[in-house]
């Protein structure tokens, strides 16, 4: 019997056919819903801001944790989050360092949507969860507030007339994610809800 | 959407980038299996329609046999605009390279097997996220954490619902201190109910669950009702004359219970088999309860002297 890791992007890529969920109604999930796994969080969340672009940025409200992995969870969902972005303003592809397939189609879809376009502004994530663990697999979730984001008609250029419905309300963004045998996790999928987050 | 077909729609993207990123949770968690990247059919009276009881899979993902090695090869090579844009320095030469392990396979006895998960569990995704893309399986032989005739019975086992009983009561509306309570059920229908998971052509196992039994609290203690619980495996509808053998007399007026009401629980007993006893096992029995308030009276009487 052999093995294989899919398309681990720098190393390896491979791409399955299978895999595709089925689209369907948002269930109402929220950070808080999701089972939790054993969690060791102790004193006080941290903010990080992460720039992105020159006038594009990123405030990551990060719970603490002495859990190393939990925090390493905690850490990939914001290094691939922000990662993304930065491949939108930048144009720096560092991201798919840290996608494995069938997400990795899904993330460089969505970084190729943006085209000539490019984003200025301030997201946010908060109420970060690592909701469940499996050997090497592991779900993160959290919200994601890109209500102060503009999508600009090329980099640098004007905000377009017709804002995008995501610059309207937060909503739950989760990811699968697996540990390589190098360590690192990467995203495999994603989930969203529209519940959940509201402020 | 198919995430395959997705950069043919890179044009109609272009006018809302962004957003969410990946598809929406799932809705309707009544039953306990969503298959996702499965081919595993569910089928029987017993899949849906009903309630489970929330009985888990020790494992919410495996792998299970997926395509040949020719089906492999041509999806892999269908989808060599990915490669490139997933790496972006990579040459046809390593491309190749890549698909070779693939090619490598055609005409050698065996199946590539794929992982798959169960999306109603809470673990289901973070189990599949562990699990290789895909695992070359010569015949004869099961992986690690390949799908077994046992696991496929622990699917049948979560999948497996029964109705939700409807309490029938005498007198229906309001009870009376002393007056016995008659219980039975409505809407049980037949009173075994199946679910079959398989793998067109590989395997299948079935469970069944028996109506065998059902168990009445009167949402009281026992100094304030007595409980009957002869009751067959549905209740004693109500007769007129009829020996009372299954209900509840209350003993004590309900005035000074929370919204001056007894919450009466009745509890349906499904015990569960394994067809032909494919694996051993020992499932408990499936349990679905239903609830009614009864208010109780005191018959007030007065004594003339005449």
């Amino acid at each position: 019997m052999i093995r294989m890791r899919g398309l681990i992007a720098p190393v390896v890529a491979a791409l399955l056919g299978a895999g595709c969920a089925t689209a369907g109604a948002d269930r109402p999930f929220t950070p808080r819903q999701a089972a939790a796994p054993t969690r060791a969080t102790a004193g006080a969340p941290s903010t990080e801001t992460i720039l992105v672009g020159p006038k594009t940025k990123i405030l990551v409200e990060r719970p603490a944790t002495t859990d190393p992995r939990q925090a390493a969870l905690l850490k990939a969902f914001t290094d691939i989050y922000t990662g993304m972005w930065k491949a939108v303003v930048t144009g720096d592809d560092s991201y798919l360092a840290r996608v494995a397939d069938p997400g990795g189609r899904e993330a460089v879809d969505w970084v190729l949507s943006f085209d000539d376009l490019s984003v200025r502004g301030t997201a946010r994530i908060y109420a970060m969860n690592v909701t469940a663990v499996m050997d090497g697999g592991a779900e993160v979730g959290a919200c994601v507030d890109e209500t102060r984001l503009r999508v600009l008609k090329g980099r640098g250029g004007v905000a377009v007339p017709t804002q995008p419905a995501w610059t309207r309300a937060a909503y739950l963004q989760a990811m699968i994610l697996a540990e390589g045998e190098d360590g690192v996790w990467r995203v495999k999928d994603f989930r969203h809800g529209k519940e959940g987050c509201a402020q | 959407m198919n995430r395959l077909l997705s950069a043919a729609v890179t044009g109609l993207l272009l006018l809302d980038p962004g957003g969410p990123r990946g598809d929406g949770f799932q809705d309707g968690r009544t039953a306990g299996v969503r298959l996702e990247n499965s081919k595993i059919v569910i089928t029987g009276n017993g899949a849906k329609g009903g309630k489970g009881d929330g009985y888990q899979l020790k494992r919410p993902c495996w792998y299970e046999p997926g395509p040949d090695a020719a089906e492999m090869f041509k999806t892999q090579e269908d989808v060599r605009a990915y490669w490139f844009r997933m790496n972006p320095n990579g040459t046809e030469e390593r491309f190749q390279a890549f698909l070779k392990q693939f090619k490598d396979k055609i005409g050698q006895p065996g199946r590539w097997w794929t992982p798959a998960y169960n999306e109603a569990d809470a673990r289901g995704r973070a189990c599949w996220g562990g699990l290789d893309q895909f695992v070359w399986v010569p015949p004869g032989t099961t992986p690690p954490a390949g799908i077994t005739l046992a696991e496929l019975v622990e699917i049948a086992r979560a999948a497996l619902t029964v109705p939700e009983p409807q309490v029938k009561l005498n007198p229906d509306a309001k009870s009376y201190v002393n007056l016995p309570t008659w219980v039975w059920l409505g809407g049980v229908g037949t009173p075994t109910r199946s679910v079959t998971a398989s793998i067109p052509g590989v395997m299948s196992a079935t469970v069944t669950a028996s109506l065998q039994d059902i168990k009445i609290d009167a949402g009281t203690s026992s100094d304030r009702a007595e409980v009957r619980e002869d009751c067959g495996t549905s209740g004693r509808p109500y007769q007129k004359g009829g020996e009372f053998t299954c209900g509840v007399r209350y003993l004590r007026a309900s005035v000074d219970q929370p919204r001056e009401v007894y919450v009466l629980t009745v509890t349906t007993v499904w015990p569960v088999e394994v067809e032909d006893d494919v694996v051993p096992f020992a499932y408990d029995p499936v349990e679905v309860g239903a609830t009614r308030d009864v208010p109780v009276g005191e018959v007030q009487s007065t004594v003339r002297r005449r």
